[in-house]
Parts: structure tokens; C-alpha cells; sequence
């Protein structure tokens, strides 16, 4: 297999198509023979793991980049699988894409082979499950695993059963978060799940929102112009803040939005 | 005899240690070193790691350009400015002079590795973000150390038959094999050819393992504690030098100066 001469691919491999496919850069290449190190396996991973620390710290983060992102946690991991940071906090934002959450639990799974007595793996396992695939089964096996190994909090048994029991419903996941957020220490992924935090919440207040217009739309035979309609109606006492400071909109034919949050989380959505 | 090759090795260490040139390498390898402090800031969670990995990536990295640099001009520079007529004019045996020489540079080393590390450790040490005092950089640094000894034995070896340049390539050559002789081997073992087995075993032996002083890995990990580990490994540097400063005065004691 030839590679290109470039240290790391500038873009994701599943971007270019033909003969480039094959050809990942000069230190992914090497990753798969870490011999070919001379002793300096560590060093390159750190290398790796700075670059993936810059593509995963992109405000929007597009396919590409998780996709990048994934590989170059790959590429690290390959060179040091002892590296426990690159497992839980890569995975933990390849989680936030819906649609790279299994390449996410792909990470995690890793790092457990290399941790098998760590909690944290199976936890972020169950906590990718539950929050962004919606998988509310897998999520709870996985926390009742992570409740079961030293060191887990002791909140993690309620947390397990809690998923296995209560359906995919924003106003649960939000308790769950913030319960677990009130634990988290690493200021890193505190910041990660508060993010996660906030677009449950702009989740759960679209509902919302969105069955106010539909009480609307029945009560009336028309559809609001603007949501303080709503208000006016006496639907709803009050528009909700949108948590990360912009404006809750409506549009043509009864959707609603928010202007700061461009995908809306289909977990929540019904199946 | 000992006297002898102590006044040859202080003068090398003299001699070596006045050049400009490795000032210059050390300097950048400190400046480096330092920068590290900077870098670890870049990353995510364990800060004092990318402090300690890449801080040790240039000591090896450095340590071996200025042992190879020095090292290939061990003999070559003394035949060069026909030095070499005057000191074996001397009651000074020729195996003497390779010793002499040879040790000369490993205090010069020593010195410049000792130094590297010592910045390492005080970057560690004040790094805000988990810093501490690690011993393991002070025990993979003398792994490096020994590294750089054997590789002045086998530019010393190569110095005294050929040239300064291709000295430099066959040292550095091994270098760079010597870290893959383990997975030369495992790669030989997999082959159905015996002739290919014996090969690989024949050259895994003969050729320099230099991952047994390779413990830069462990460092991230609190893993190095303590000095005994050096035991096995000291004692495989001593066995392999042995042989490689014998053959270096067989060649050298066969070359004709006339």
C-alpha cells in the first residue's frame, strides 16, 4: 500500500475517491507498523493527538472533520493504545455528530480492550447509546457494566435503571446530564456535556413549541405569524430563553427553529 | 597504560567540548526542550506528557546528531591534520588511542545529555498544569546516554577505515536498524525458508538492539521509578562495546599511515 509523503492526510480519507483512497499519510502509514517508530512511538503520538486536539476544537465541525477527527484517533491510538485522554475525549466529540456516534463507540470499545477495569469506558459507551443514538437498552446494559467496576460513582446503578425504564424523552435525558455533569471533574468534558446540555434543552423547548403551535393551529384554524402569538392566545405563559443566547424563530407553515443551532438532535424525535 | 589513555581521552573531551559546532546543537536542543512548556498547552488532559515525550524525543534526537557528529571525526581528524604521526610517535599503543578517544567523547556526552535532561526535569517540574518532579526523565535520559555511547563505538569503528561521510551513514544506518532488529527477527521467524530464519537470528544477534535502552515510552506512564533497570542494560553495553572497540583497534592497529 504507497502513501503520500505529507505527515497527515489535510483531509479525511473518505473525501477523495480513487487511487487516493489508498494513500494515507506518511505517519498513518507508520502507525501501522509501529516499529517503523525507531523508539519515538510515543512522541508521534503525541504529534497525532495535538492534531486531532485542533480538528476536534473547530466551533462547527463538519462531516469532514469527524471524520478526520476519527482517523486521526485511530492513527494515535495505533502508535500509544495506552493513551487513555485521546479515547474518552475523542470519542466523546465524534458522539456529538449523529452520524459518526457509532464511530464513536468504535473508540470507546478500543479503549476498554486496553482498560478493562476503567468505568469511564463503559459509561461514555452507554452515554453515546442514550444520547445520540437513542439506543436506551444498549445504554443501560453498558451503565449497569461501568456501575459494576471499582471506582464508579455511586449514582451510576439509578442512572443504569433509570435508562432502561424511561423513554427517549428530553425532559429525562436532561436530569440524566445534568446529574452526570454534576460529577464530572475534567474541565474538558464538563464543557462537552454542558454543550450537550444546551441542545437537549433547545430540543426539548422546540417541542414544546412546536405542540404550542399545533394547540394553535386547532384552537384558531390558522398558523401563528410569529410566537408571541402564542403567548397572546394564552398557549403558552412565555417564549423560553434559547440557552445559547439566540432567538427562537418561527417559520412558514408551523416549524420552529433556533437561529444558533443548525440540526436539530433526532434522538429526541419520534421514530 | 591507564594513564595513558586518560590523558588522550581528557584531551578528546578538551577538544570536543570547545567546539562550537556542539554548543550550536545543544543550544537548539535546550531551546527545544523549553519550547515544550509552550506546547503542552495545546493539548487536552495530560498536559506534563507532551512535556516529557517530546522533551526526551530531543535528547535522542539531538544526542545522536552530536555523537555521530563527533564521532566520525574521532580518527579522521587527527590523520587529517597528521596529529596522529606525533601522538603515535609516543609510547602510545594504538588500542590506547582508540580507548582514549572513545572515552573522551562518551564524558562529552554525558555532560551535554546530563544537561538536556536537568532543563527536561525543571520544565516538568514548573509545568502549572500537573507538573512534578519525575525521575523516570533522569532514567530514560541515561538509557539515551548509553545509546549514544555504543553509537561513538561504532562511529569510532567506522572512522577508522573510511570516511568522515560514509561513517556517518553506516553509523547512522544503524541507528536506525538497530531499533528494528526485535521485529526483524519476529519478521524472520514467520518465513517458511530456513536459510531466512537463521538469517534473521544471525542478524538479530550481531546487530545492535538499541531498544534496550529505549524507556522514553514509559516515562508518560510513572512507569520508571527506579535506577535498577539500568543493571541489564549497562551490562549489554559494556559486552557490545567491548567487541566493537576490539574490532575498532584490530582495523586500526592493521592501518598503514605511511
Amino acid at each position: 500500500m504507497g502513501f503520500s509523503w505529507r505527515l497527515l492526510p489535510g483531509f479525511a480519507l473518505s473525501e477523495i475517491g480513487g487511487s487516493g483512497r489508498d494513500r494515507p499519510g506518511l505517519l498513518a502509514a507508520v502507525s501501522l507498523r509501529p516499529e517503523f517508530a525507531f523508539g519515538f512511538r510515543n512522541v508521534l503520538a503525541d504529534i497525532v493527538w495535538l492534531e486531532a486536539v485542533q480538528v476536534a476544537g473547530n466551533v462547527e465541525m463538519t462531516p469532514a472533520d469527524y471524520d478526520r477527527l476519527y482517523e486521526l484517533l485511530n492513527v494515535e491510538a495505533n502508535f500509544d493504545p495506552k493513551f487513555d485522554i485521546p479515547y474518552l475525549f475523542g470519542g466523546l466529540v465524534l458522539g456529538e455528530s449523529p452520524d459518526h456516534a457509532q464511530k464513536a463507540l468504535e473508540i470507546f470499545e478500543r479503549g476498554k480492550k486496553e482498560y478493562s477495569a476503567d468505568w469511564r469506558f463503559p459509561f461514555f459507551i452507554g452515554y453515546t447509546n442514550y444520547f445520540s443514538l437513542g439506543e436506551t437498552e444498549s445504554a443501560g446494559k453498558a451503565m449497569a457494566e461501568a456501575a459494576k467496576l471499582p471506582g464508579s460513582p455511586s449514582y451510576l446503578p439509578g442512572l443504569a435503571s433509570r435508562m432502561l425504564t424511561e423513554a427517549r424523552e428530553p425532559e429525562a435525558a436532561l436530569a440524566l446530564l445534568e446529574t452526570i455533569t454534576r460529577q464530572e471533574n475534567d474541565p474538558v468534558r464538563r464543557a462537552v456535556l454542558e454543550r450537550r446540555i444546551r441542545e437537549v434543552t433547545v430540543e426539548r423547548d422546540l417541542q414544546a413549541l412546536e405542540g404550542a403551535v399545533k394547540s394553535y393551529r386547532e384552537k384558531t384554524g390558522a398558523v401563528p405569524r410569529e410566537l408571541s402569538d402564542l403567548v397572546r392566545a394564552g398557549i403558552l405563559s412565555g417564549i423560553p430563553e434559547e440557552p445559547n443566547g439566540g432567538r427562537y424563530l418561527m417559520e412558514p407553515g408551523g416549524k420552529v427553529r433556533s437561529d444558533r443551532v443548525s440540526q436539530r438532535l433526532r434522538v429526541f424525535q419520534s421514530r | 597504560m591507564f594513564r595513558r589513555i586518560f590523558s588522550i581521552a581528557a584531551n578528546t573531551f578538551r577538544e570536543t567540548i570547545r567546539n562550537k559546532i556542539l554548543y550550536a546543537i545543544l543550544a537548539f536542543a535546550l531551546f527545544v526542550i523549553g519550547m515544550t512548556f509552550f506546547l503542552a498547552d495545546l493539548s487536552v488532559g495530560d498536559f506534563a506528557r507532551i512535556i516529557a515525550d517530546v522533551g526526551l524525543a530531543s535528547i535522542h534526537i539531538f544526542g545522536v546528531i552530536m555523537a555521530v557528529f563527533l564521532g566520525i571525526n574521532l580518527v579522521s581528524n587527527e590523520v587529517d591534520r597528521k596529529t596522529i604521526y606525533i601522538i603515535l610517535s609516543k609510547p602510545v599503543r594504538r588500542f590506547e588511542f582508540i580507548f582514549g578517544k572513545t572515552f573522551g567523547l562518551s564524558v562529552t556526552l554525558l555532560l551535554t545529555t546530563l544537561a538536556m535532561a536537568t532543563v527536561l526535569f525543571l520544565v516538568h517540574l514548573s509545568y502549572r498544569y500537573g507538573g512534578r518532579a519525575e525521575v523516570g526523565i533522569f532514567i530514560a535520559s541515561a538509557g539515551i546516554y548509553m545509546e549514544l555511547v555504543l553509537l561513538t563505538c561504532l562511529a569510532s569503528l567506522f572512522s577508522t577505515f573510511t570516511t568522515p561521510v560514509l561513517s556517518a551513514i553506516f553509523t547512522l544506518s544503524l541507528f536506525l536498524v538497530g531499533h528494528l532488529t526485535k521485529y526483524l527477527y519476529v519478521l524472520g521467524e514467520q518465513s517458511k525458508a530456513v536459510g531466512v530464519r537463521w538469517g534473521s537470528r544471525f542478524l538479530f544477534y550481531i546487530l545492535p538492539n538499541l531498544e534496550n535502552f529505549n524507556w522514553k515510552n514509559e516515562v508518560a506512564y510513572g512507569g520508571l521509578k527506579s535506577f535498577s533497570i539500568l543493571g541489564w542494560a549497562a551490562g549489554y553495553l559494556v559486552a557490545y562495546a567491548a567487541c566493537v572497540l576490539c574490532l575498532s583497534c584490530l582495523l586500526f592497529a592493521r592501518k598503514d599511515f605511511k
